[in-house]
């Protein structure tokens, strides 16, 4: 879902401001559902009634139920914080590694960069779904393992991004000011330097929200996520499977949220893109 | 733009998602309806995968199932034994037998069935696989011509009865693990595992002409994928098409679908390692969290009768149960009995809320779903219950011991008697304890019960036994499901076997 992004260059102006303010408040909008979701969910999203099962959309259940009688529309807005929340999750941590590691290894440079460098490249030789499918096959199926399993191959990427924006700043005459001006490394790195790479990890970011709700949803559609009854549109994918014929309704409910989750988090990934005006590609 | 050149993407996506889909119908090959009459062939599709062939250990019976092997002695829908390669049998004291083995029967191979290579077989049998060896007691053979002598290490009647299971059946010398020879209607072509086999007829079965030139036995765990190919004609008999399909079946008229009381009973097994399983009352309780009236009605949308113990509540030795209720209330009373603290209708142990594993597999759809209910009503006694879904339930069963509960499901009296599965399920060696039970009184009860010739008197002590672990509590019955094969009418002579031991026949054919 990458296009390159020279050709959509908008004027910047007072448009600008507004779409800046769209996005922060996309931010917030999906930072309050995940939060809150499990109490916006108009029935309990665990609770069975086997004598309602698979049941037709209907004005009491809006989605219908599925094969245990739980309402789908409830377990679909519970998923929202396992699946979109572990995600926003899964991203922080990723960020949080990744930048202080790009940082570090980018501004001392010598012996710890090269280690990095090392490392950062031979995480980059995995294919990222298969090492994630690995480790967590290895470690078991439930939702911290999930994390941990996906986490371990994301930081990667913001690392390397923001190592290379380090290199790149750090050879500018600002920087050489700083320091002659008797300013601490620690003080440059986090002052000077971190806001140049913000930019850069934003975009980056928010292009991999839909690949990282991919992969949770793809890991547990075969059944190494969150484990039953648990919310999760991935296993709420792979349950509805066996119904598929007699109740397509239990796939496509799922389906078509992650969809609609991906696609909302690539769009503002290219908006962003096209906000901080990246013209290189990122690697993944 | 960008947002319209995405908006456009959206059909091109949905177009893949749907070729994707098309492509797993066609994947089966859809040539196996032939009917020209040298060379007709058929395709049964099962629901529980084999991975290995070898009927002296597999555990799913496939080379019976699909005609390759025999066993000495058979059992018919009425649930009588008949003669099979054995051709009679007696025994005076129970202790010394004779079989007189069939003559004119050769193997795949063309060597000869005689009794020292029924002697060969049953010792490979014996050696290879330790519950057959526990099961048949045999303490001597003895061969001569056709005539095979018998001598089991204690008084042992039923015999007969454990010669039917699948695990002894006569295989050649010649037999490895990965070819079977056998003396069946069906000669092994190919066999992969987890997939499928394949077969041919066997042109000098002693049992007459086999109507079928080749047959093909494919494994899918798979319910919707089961219900796709009978309806894409890819497979001609399908076993256990998904409960939900069953309206849409019966009103396709090109097939037939038969549905009958089996012998199969899903129960929950309990692991007595785990130290709160120890305890009877906890067991009690967890029976209590079972809502068998639901599971009928609605999982299995009648298909099926609740079970209250192992076997049916009609047979000659099923004692009167104790009646089993879904009652939450009831569950915390057995809590508090076992000593557990209940407040606020939560129960927890020294202050700390219980959580116990569950294990479940896919291959019996309707098990998971228990297992989810099962998870729903113990969370309203705030106890957790983490549900593992296995591939090879009896591997992972008998080889880990990390799970608390787990469902199963097996033919509980395949030979209408019910020392088989006592014997199995309930005795420190057997092949199906997977509870791990060491209950020394009801041990002896089985050995007596083993020890017994007369029937009436055997039908008595299986009733104790039986009574006695429905008292303990030992294992928790659910339901006996219905046995259903759907299959398309151009199909004949297809027999649901009740022991569902019988599948591939000679007299199996396709117009």
């Amino acid at each position: 879902m990458r296009f390159s992004s020279a050709s959509r260059l908008q004027p910047k102006g007072a448009f600008h401001v507004s779409k800046g303010v769209l996005k922060a408040l996309f931010i917030l909008a999906t930072l309050v559902l995940v939060l809150i979701s499990p109490n916006l969910a108009p029935q309990d999203p665990y609770k069975l009634i086997i004598a309602d099962r698979l049941q037709a959309p209907s004005l009491e259940h809006w989605l219908g139920t599925d094969h245990l009688g739980r309402d789908l529309l409830s377990r679909i807005i519970a998923g929202i914080r396992t699946t979109v929340g572990n995600s926003l999750l899964i991203l922080a941590i990723s960020l949080l590694i990744g930048v202080s590691l790009g940082l570090l290894s980018g501004f001392l440079g010598g012996f710890y960069d090269l280690v990095f460098k090392r490392t950062v490249d031979a995480f980059m030789t995995l294919p990222d779904y298969i090492f994630a499918i690995v480790l967590s096959g290895l470690l078991g199926p439930g939702l911290i393992n999930l994390l941990f399993a996906i986490i371990s191959i994301k930081w990667v990427g913001y690392a390397r991004l923001v190592r290379s924006v380090v290199l790149l700043e750090k050879e500018k005459e600002y920087v050489a000011l700083a320091t002659l001006s008797g300013l601490s490394s620690v003080r440059i790195v986090f002052k000077h330097i971190l806001p140049h790479t913000i930019g850069n990890v934003l975009v980056l970011a928010s292009l991999d929200l839909g690949k990282i709700i991919l992969m949770i949803a793809s890991l547990s559609y075969i059944g190494l996520g969150p484990q039953p009854p648990a919310a999760e549109w991935g296993s709420m994918l792979n349950e509805g499977r066996v119904y598929f014929n007699t109740a397509p309704h239990l796939m496509l409910a799922p389906g078509l949220a992650i969809m609609l989750t991906v696609l909302l988090a690539n769009i503002l990934g290219d908006r962003l893109r096209d906000r901080y005006d990246i013209k290189t590609k990122e690697r993944d | 733009m960008l947002f319209i050149s995405k908006i456009k993407l959206v059909p091109l996506l949905l177009l893949l998602a749907l070729t994707a889909c098309s492509s797993q119908e066609s994947k089966a090959p859809n040539s196996t309806t032939v009917a020209e009459p040298s060379n007709k062939s058929i395709t049964l599709l099962f629901n529980v995968q084999s991975n290995t062939i070898d009927p002296h250990t597999d555990l799913s019976y496939t080379a019976l199932r699909a005609g390759i092997a025999e066993t000495l002695i058979s059992i018919d829908n009425a649930l009588t034994l008949q003669p099979a390669l054995a051709e009679s049998w007696d025994s005076e004291d129970g202790q010394n037998w004779t079989f007189h083995i069939r003559e004119g029967v050769t193997f795949h191979n063309g060597e000869t069935l005689d009794a020292a290579a029924v002697k060969a077989s049953l010792e490979r049998a014996q050696e290879l696989n330790p519950s057959v060896k526990n099961s048949l007691h045999i303490k001597e053979l003895k061969a001569e011509g056709q005539i095979l002598t018998l001598i089991t290490d204690t008084i042992f009647p039923q015999l007969p009865s454990d010669l039917v299971h699948p695990n002894t059946a006569i295989l050649a010398s010649e037999s490895t693990e990965d070819s079977p020879i056998g003396t069946g209607p069906f000669i092994l072509t190919s066999f992969r595992p987890g997939s499928e086999l394949n077969v041919e007829r066997n042109n000098s079965y002693w049992g007459g002409e086999v109507k079928l030139a080749k047959a093909k036995m494919a494994f899918n765990e798979d319910a919707s994928a089961r219900l796709l190919a009978i309806q894409a004609k890819s497979a001609d008999i399908v076993y256990r098409p998904p409960i939900e399909s069953f309206d849409q079946l019966r009103s396709d008229s090109s097939l037939t679908l038969e549905s009958l009381t089996g012998l199969r009973t899903h129960q929950l097994i309990y692991n007595t390692n785990n130290t709160d399983l120890k305890n009877e009352e906890v067991r009690r309780a967890f029976d209590a969290l079972i809502d068998r009236e639901s599971i009928v009605e609605s999982i299995m949308s009648g298909q099926a009768t609740a079970a209250q113990g192992p076997f049916l509540s009609e047979a000659p030795f099923s004692p009167e149960y104790l009646t089993k209720s879904f009652d939450l209330e009831k569950a915390r009373q057995s809590f508090t009995e076992a000593g557990y603290e209940v407040e606020n209708g939560l129960v927890t142990s020294n202050g700390k809320p219980l959580s116990f594993r569950l294990l479940t597999y896919q291959s019996r759809a309707e098990l998971p779903l228990i297992s989810q209910m099962i998870q729903a009503s113990a969370k309203e006694l705030g106890i957790t219950i983490d549900i593992r879904q296995v591939d090879n339930a009896d591997e992972y069963l008998a080889a880990n011991d990390d799970w608390d509960l787990a469902t199963y499901s097996s033919i509980t009296a395949p030979r209408g008697d019910a020392s088989y599965f006592l014997n199995a399920a309930y005795t420190t060696e057997g092949a199906l304890n997977y509870g791990r039970v060491k209950q020394p009184e009801l041990e002896s009860l089985i050995g007596k019960l083993n020890a017994t010739v007369p029937e009436a008197e055997r039908n008595e002590l299986a009733k104790e036994a039986v009574a006695y672990i429905d008292q303990h509590m030992l294992n928790s019955y659910i339901i006996h499901p219905n046995n259903f094969v759907v299959y398309n009418n151009q199909v004949k002579n297809w027999v649901t076997s009740k022991s569902e031991y019988y599948m591939l026949t000679k007299d199996l054919d396709i117009e």
